[in-house]
């Protein structure tokens, strides 16, 4: 089979948030482009559009996500994103157009195969099979959100979907659908009611089954976002509160003194329910009860036991103890008093009783209501080491840090609230369980589970419903050992890598379980995550037979400058296809040289900025100074060559 | 029976709040910021709690009628109630007891009262018959319990708690 390998030539923009230019990301066979952009200048927004061009997102977007890439002037009311592409040796053109009318977007395809415009998005074929959403996602990928992969299920979901694994679910929708059809066919063994009633009611759990889920995965992102916002400003918090470093104390000391509070109040809640868990304790009146019912059963000579065996061999024997004949009128007499005589395991239950309850009158009372003032003095302290903590974080005379401490309330609310809703979703079926409208997956799974088998008895097919669910579990046991042989695969080609990337740091992947996680220890820094996560989209995006561009945005955020060479040197000795980073001027130093001195394919340097900003005019005398055309884009300038592109000084001259 | 089981539902009221959802309001949730102390961890407490109001007030629902609707739990007593289960049985037994011979008088009729009720059940110390009766008296309590909070779901542990102490420590 030959490779299909697809290059990024270009792209231009038109009536967009950013400015009107072209960008030529190969000009002279380059096969890295590294696009210099300063914040705030539409590196994001590109990379997105970059992602609209290769999926049908018109179906998908939402209105505000068309809204963020509308021009400052509203007047215009259409924009677009032109692509060209090379696939092997066809030139490809494909055009995603925006209404700022009705917020829509559609798309245009020029291909030389065509030799013309067709309306739609239409990648050739040979594509179709390699790119959906996930993958599109993890080629053009914002490094600023490594930390996903971390997290949640982001890994493993890559990984089903860059896999295809989600095929074995579809199949095993098309056996199910087969099933249906097979038992609509059959005759019914109950009334047609009773039929119509199963169907109707499997119908409806599957239908809020995809609701579930749907809301689910909402509810996932939602909270990573939730988590991802509640750490920067935690972090942003806290770098405020250290500028003072007797604020910093304080919090610190606070912090420690609710810790202390919130221990002892779960202890107090403790002792008084242990305290309650011994109906002893409770009131007099038990107690009483007890104590009466130990000194009655004493006063009876109760327990005593006479073991049942002696009852069965007395009326097997010809005569009594007493020296008469065994009559079947003793006989009666006896199993009816053996009636009467405490069993051997009552004797025994009521032993263990009454050694309990003496033990326990031995004790003294424990006074349930001093247990709950302690509770209620616990609970005080805790407030109080809460208001304190409180009061020191009102006191910062800052408003960023207020507004920051506000924010973080109404997230911690909102996580809550999700939360809340993920137990939900987990809860466990219960016998009893025959709720359509459940919110747990496991209880609607559970139940149609049930159903299907009670719809298959009614329609006597049990033998196909069985031979389903047997081709159901071994597509399940086939999507599980295959994901974790490409899982056992992926960590194995990962960790070979990791040791020439990170020399100094001690840090493996342990494994990918729904995240990856790392061997030895739970969190890492940025730089750390940033570079584990390059290399598992390396690996996971290396395909054989299909070279696609790998585009990223903030390639070598918050790295030292050691990971930022050794990210270079694993880009230019791993990655065999295009590679097109668009940098911050920040992130150039160690980088953009190591990635020229070490990569074998010639680099296409771009700098690019808009001249609508205010103070373009200072970065627009670097382009002159450089012998950059600055008029060639009405409200842009682009520049290429490693000259401009490393004298490129930001907005901020420390950029 | 095999196992112990929670109240669910009780057909034509419509305003019962089940027990598992009852349940969810008291438990210990490490994520809830007053609910992250809480010492109740499995719904066994709850029945725990809800038998305690049913002997303490001698009241008993009718587990086999059919409006009760019922779901399982553990089929043994909990590791939270294995030290106090023989205190519990003890004070339902004696409670039967009172009922019908309050001064303990006829040793036959308790002898043959303690066989039925105790079972041969080692651990769970209790027999299917009396398993059905203890089922009897917390379910009637759990209803009890619901009254004590104006058939409103908890929404602070320490009232909870205070209410439970009251309702069960007070004569």
């Amino acid at each position: 089979m030959s490779d299909t390998i697809v290059k990024i030539l270009g792209w231009e923009t038109k009536g967009l948030r950013i400015p009107d230019w072209k960008i030529d990301t190969i000009i002279n066979d380059e096969n890295i482009a590294l696009i210099l952009m300063p914040s705030g200048m539409g590196k994001t927004t590109t990379l997105t559009l970059l992602r609209y061009s290769f999926f049908d997102y018109s179906k998908i977007v939402t209105r505000s996500d068309i809204e963020v890439l509308q021009s400052k002037n509203k007047k215009i009311k259409e924009g677009e994103f032109n692509l060209k592409l090379k696939i092997n040796n066809s030139k490809i053109r494909i055009q995603t157009i925006f209404n700022f009318e009705n917020y829509t977007m559609s798309y245009k395809t020029t291909t030389q195969a065509t030799e013309g415009t067709i309306p739609g998005l239409k990648l050739p074929s040979e594509l179709n099979k390699y790119i959906d959403q996930e993958y599109i996602e993890k080629t053009f990928f914002n490094l600023e959100l490594v930390e996903d992969l971390f997290k949640s299920s982001h890994a493993e979901r890559s990984v089903r979907k860059l896999y295809k694994l989600d095929y074995l679910s579809d199949i095993k929708n098309l056996l199910f659908n087969y099933l249906k059809e097979q038992q609509s066919k059959s005759k019914a063994k109950v009334s047609n009611e009773k039929v119509n009633q199963l169907t109707l009611k499997i119908s409806k759990i599957e239908k809020q089954i995809d609701l579930i889920n749907q809301e689910n995965n909402k509810n996932q992102l939602s909270y990573e976002k939730l988590l991802d916002e509640k750490r920067k400003l935690e972090k942003e918090q806290k770098a405020i509160g250290n500028k003072n470093i007797e604020i910093k104390n304080a919090i610190e000391r606070a912090t420690a003194k609710q810790a202390e509070c919130e221990t002892a109040l779960s202890k107090n809640y403790e002792i008084f329910f242990n305290k309650i868990k011994n109906p002893m304790n409770l009131n007099p009146e038990f107690r009483n009860k007890l104590n009466n019912f130990v000194k009655n059963l004493a006063r009876l000579k109760i327990p005593k036991s006479v073991g049942e065996s002696f009852f069965d061999d007395l009326i097997r024997e010809e005569e009594c103890v007493c020296g008469n004949h065994m009559n079947e009128q003793m006989i009666k007499k006896i199993l009816q008093n053996k009636e009467s005589i405490l069993s051997e395991e009552t004797w025994l239950i009521l032993s263990n009783i009454k050694t309990k309850i003496t033990n326990n009158n031995n004790l003294d009372f424990q006074d349930i209501s001093m247990s709950l003032d302690d509770i209620s003095n616990a609970k005080r302290d805790l407030n109080i080491s809460i208001n304190k903590k409180d009061q020191i974080e009102t006191s910062i005379d800052d408003t960023k840090y207020q507004e920051i401490r506000e924010r973080l309330i109404n997230i911690g609310i909102e996580v809550r609230e999700l939360e809340i809703k993920f137990q939900e979703y987990n809860e466990k079926p219960d016998k009893y369980n025959d709720d359509v409208d459940a919110k747990s997956i496991r209880k609607l799974q559970s139940l149609l589970e049930d159903t299907r088998a009670e719809y298959a008895s009614a329609t006597d097919t049990q033998k196909k419903n069985n031979q389903v669910n047997l081709l159901k579990n071994i597509l399940n046991e086939v999507e599980d050992k295959t994901l974790r042989e490409i899982i056992d695969e992926l960590v194995k080609k990962i960790n070979l890598e990791i040791p020439r990337v990170m020399p100094y740091e001690k840090i493996l992947v342990k494994d990918i379980n729904k995240k990856i996680e790392l061997e030895g220890q739970e969190s890492a820094s940025q730089g750390q995550l940033a570079r584990i996560g390059y290399l598992f989209l390396i690996t996971l995006l290396n395909r054989p037979n299909f070279n696609f561009p790998f585009v990223v945005d903030s390639p070598v955020t918050a790295m030292d400058d050691v990971s930022r060479k050794e990210i270079a040197s694993t880009i230019s000795d791993e990655l065999k296809n295009q590679y097109i980073a668009f940098l911050l001027p920040t992130e150039r130093d160690y980088f953009a040289e190591e990635l020229q001195n070490k990569s074998k394919s010639k680099i296409n340097f771009v700098t690019a900025f808009n001249t609508f900003e205010k103070d373009s005019d200072h970065l627009v005398d670097q382009a002159i100074k450089c012998n950059i055309p600055t008029t060639e884009f009405k409200n842009g300038v682009v520049g290429y060559g490693a000259d401009f592109f490393y004298k490129f000084r930001g907005i901020n001259n420390n950029e | 029976m095999n196992r112990f089981r929670y109240l669910k539902n009780i057909d034509g009221n419509s305003d019962f709040i089940p027990m598992d959802k009852f349940f969810d309001k008291i438990k210990n949730t490490k994520r809830s910021d007053s609910l992250k102390f809480s010492p109740i961890n499995d719904m066994m407490d709850l029945f725990y709690i809800s038998l305690m109001i049913g002997l303490k007030k001698n009241i008993k629902i009718d587990f086999n009628d059919t409006k009760y609707q019922t779901s399982e739990m553990t089929h043994i007593w909990t590791e939270g109630l294995s030290d106090t289960k023989d205190l519990i049985i003890a004070l339902y037994i004696a409670n039967v007891i009172e009922l019908s011979d309050k001064d303990y008088k006829d040793k036959k009729e308790i002898q043959e009262l303690l066989n039925r009720k105790l079972g041969n059940d080692k651990i769970r110390a209790i027999s299917d018959e009396g398993m059905i009766e203890l089922h009897n008296y917390a379910f009637a309590g759990y209803i009890e319990l619901l009254k004590i909070f104006d058939n409103k779901e908890p929404n602070d542990l320490f009232v909870f708690f205070e209410k439970i102490k009251t309702n069960l420590t007070i004569n």
